[in-house]
Formats: C-alpha cells, structure tokens, sequence
C-alpha cells in the first residue's frame, strides 16, 4: 500500500475508535508497522499502530491493533533492545511526527533470550498435551514454533524481525538456511520427546517446502 | 475494561458444567489465585500439583527474575497450550465445533459464542487472551497478574450461573 493510501485507511480506520482517535489527536508521534506498512497486507489484515504519547494504553479489535506508549519510554534501554522496536524501526511508516528513537534501537541480549525462553517455555509444554490437542492446534503450534525460530535466527544475529508474511514465504530473502530452523528447535528439545519432535519437524518442513517467494515491494526490504 | 453487563444468553447446564470442569483443571493446574510477578515472568509463592522430586523442576527456575530461589514460575506460553487443550476437549466433546473457515477456535470466541457477544464474562474472555497473546515479546509486566484476575472472575461467573440453573431444593 502506498504511503498516502496508508495514512487514509490508518485515519479512516483509527477514527472508528475513541481511544485511536484520541492518539491521532494527540500523539507525539505515530508509526504503521507490520504487513500493511510493507505493503503485503491481505484484505483481512488488521492495522498496528504504535502511538507514542503521554499514556500507556493497548486497544485490540478486529481491524486496529494499537499500542500507546508514553515518549520516555521509548529512551529506556529495555524499549530500545526489544524485538518490537527493532521491528518497527526498520518497517515502520510514520504517519505523524518524526522518529525521534529509532536510531538508538539495538537488539540486546535480553531480546535473544526472552524469544529462547519463549520457544523452550512451548517445547515444555507441549509434548505432554500433544496427543490431547486437536489437529487444528497442533497445526497452529508447528507454525507458531516455526515462525519463533525463524524470528530467533534473526535476533541472534542482530536483524530486525520482518511482518509475519515475509518469514512465511520468503524465508529465502535472508540467506539463513531452512535446516536452521530445524537445528535450533531439536537443539531446545528433550531427548525424550521422539514421536512428538517428529510430528512437528514433519510439519515445519512441510511448511518451508511451500514456500513462495513475494515478489516486490520484498526485494526492497533486502 | 470489564463491565457489569449481563450476558445476552446463558448456556444450558451440560455445556456450563462443560465449560467449568475445563476452567478447574486449568486453575487447579496453575494453582492460581496465589501469584507473585515479576518484570519477565510469574512467580508462584506456593507450587501445586508438582512433584518436588521432579528433576526437571529447575527447568522452571529463572533465578535472575527474582531473588528467592525457592520461587517458581509458570509462563502464559504453558498457558496458552493448557486453554488450546481445554478448547480440544471441548472439541472432542462435541460442545463446540470446527468452524468452517478452518480457523481455529479461541477462548473469547468459545465465550462470545455461548453468551452472546455482550456481558461481562464475554468481555473478561477476550481481554484474558489477550493479556496470555502478548505481542512480538513485549509484554507488559502487569499483564499475567490481569489475566489471573480475569480468569477468576470468569471461573466465579461461570460458578454462579450454574447455581443460579440448579433447581430449588438440590
């Protein structure tokens, strides 16, 4: 989507809502990130908007997904090391004001740590559940499991997290290898797990053989 | 935020009783309703339903997120698996069904679908996803601390609609 069709539909769809609307108002600043800054939206994608103004507020609804962050906030450490940070500071779109902390983000250790505890926190809880899950979740977790590594991968070598569609179908444009993946996630499992680390690799590599690259806007992200 | 409102609709016993056997396992699982948290996760002052043999157990230990090492901690991610378990039996029970665009059920949507879309317990069930979701590792620190009080309040809700269902003199 080209930055001024951006801002109409992020104006359009913000005033639907009094706390987005409130942010458009009086927001320091704000920032389109995830599929639809990058322009690889589907038509059900909902909007993320990150507003930096004077509160702390989260808004989720079908279409909006708005976080509301007070401005010293973004100077401390522990915004600046975050994956989410790093994410939007690459692929996002402002749409008011300037950014005034992108050039201070960094991905910090504690980012690479808090996406390893997260993959080995599922990898714990999963095996014993694994049989009790219906299809239709197990499915879910492959993906999520997968999507998490790709997201590790990146973080550990200092690369900022791209819109989900990006790790989905063209994993290729990052040179990371697609057995990675499977590396790091048996390298976090129990050796006890067979039946349940078969049943997922199987899954995640069925996914990666699908994978088609996105043609452009993605070359530009490169 | 969570109002008083009444649900527009209240499910009949069978699924009710359905529904609070699977948020009992869940509570008695997490043994919430004791919780303690911290800036990266939730620590748990008293450990239930846990062998203390279990050699395993560090593997819940964080010892930089606290300063008592006799504390343990349970993550939303546990929690997450936990309800997507609790939605597979109810799955498999057949109290809900897969929907036809192939997209997976969710605890707000179980709610919303039983209740009706209004009422507060409707609500409390789709801030509690919510709060358990988290996004892209940025979660607030409060955020588990919310979700436990959401999910009692929907446990307790749940409760008393199925006393309220009971007939006189039971």
């Amino acid at each position: 989507m080209e930055t001024d069709r951006l801002v109409r539909f992020a104006i359009r769809k913000m005033t639907e809502h009094e706390v987005a609307a409130e942010c458009l108002e009086e927001a320091d600043e704000i920032v389109i990130f995830g599929s639809r800054s990058v322009g690889l939206e589907k038509s059900n994608s909902d909007l993320d908007v990150l507003c930096i103004g004077k509160k702390s507020q989260k808004l989720k609804t079908r279409f909006l997904d708005l976080t509301v962050m007070p401005l010293e906030e973004t100077f401390q450490a522990k915004w600046l090391g975050n994956e989410l940070a790093s994410h939007i500071a690459k692929y996002g779109t402002w749409i008011k004001g300037d950014p005034k902390w992108v050039d201070s983000v960094q991905i910090g250790a504690e980012a690479v740590d808090a996406k390893r505890r997260r993959i080995a926190a599922f990898l714990r809880a999963l095996p014993s559940r694994w049989d009790n899950l219906d299809e239709i979740f197990r499915q879910k977790y492959a993906t999520k499991l997968r999507r998490e590594t790709q997201r590790l991968l990146l973080l550990e070598r200092g690369v900022a997290v791209p819109p989900t569609r990006i790790l989905d179908e063209s994993w290729d444009v990052f040179t990371i290898p697609e057995q990675e993946i499977e590396r790091s996630l048996v390298g976090t499992m129990g050796s006890d797990e067979i039946r349940f680390r078969r049943d997922l690799l199987d899954r995640i590599t069925a996914a990666l053989a699908h994978q088609t690259t996105i043609p452009s806007p993605l070359q530009t992200l490169r | 935020m969570s109002t008083a409102k009444k649900p527009k609709r209240i499910p009949g016993t069978r699924i009710l009783e359905a529904i609070a056997e699977g948020l009992d396992e869940i509570r008695a699982h997490f043994g919430w309703g004791n919780f303690v948290v911290s800036n990266t996760a939730v620590t748990h002052a008293k450990p239930e339903k846990k062998d203390e043999t279990d050699p395993d157990e560090d593997d819940f230990v964080e010892e930089d997120d606290y300063d008592d090492g006799e504390e343990e901690y349970f993550e939303r991610e546990e929690i997450e698996v936990a309800l997507d378990a609790f939605l597979s039996s109810l799955l498999a029970s057949g109290v809900i069904r897969k929907a036809k665009s192939g997209k997976s059920p969710s605890f707000g949507r179980v709610f919303a679908k039983f209740f009706g879309d209004e009422g507060e317990v409707v609500d409390l069930a789709w801030e509690f996803e919510e709060d358990i979701e988290g996004y892209m590792g940025w979660i607030k620190p409060d955020a588990m601390r919310s979700a436990e009080q959401r999910f009692l309040k929907i446990s307790d809700l749940v409760s008393k609609m199925i006393k309220e269902k009971e007939p006189h003199g039971d």
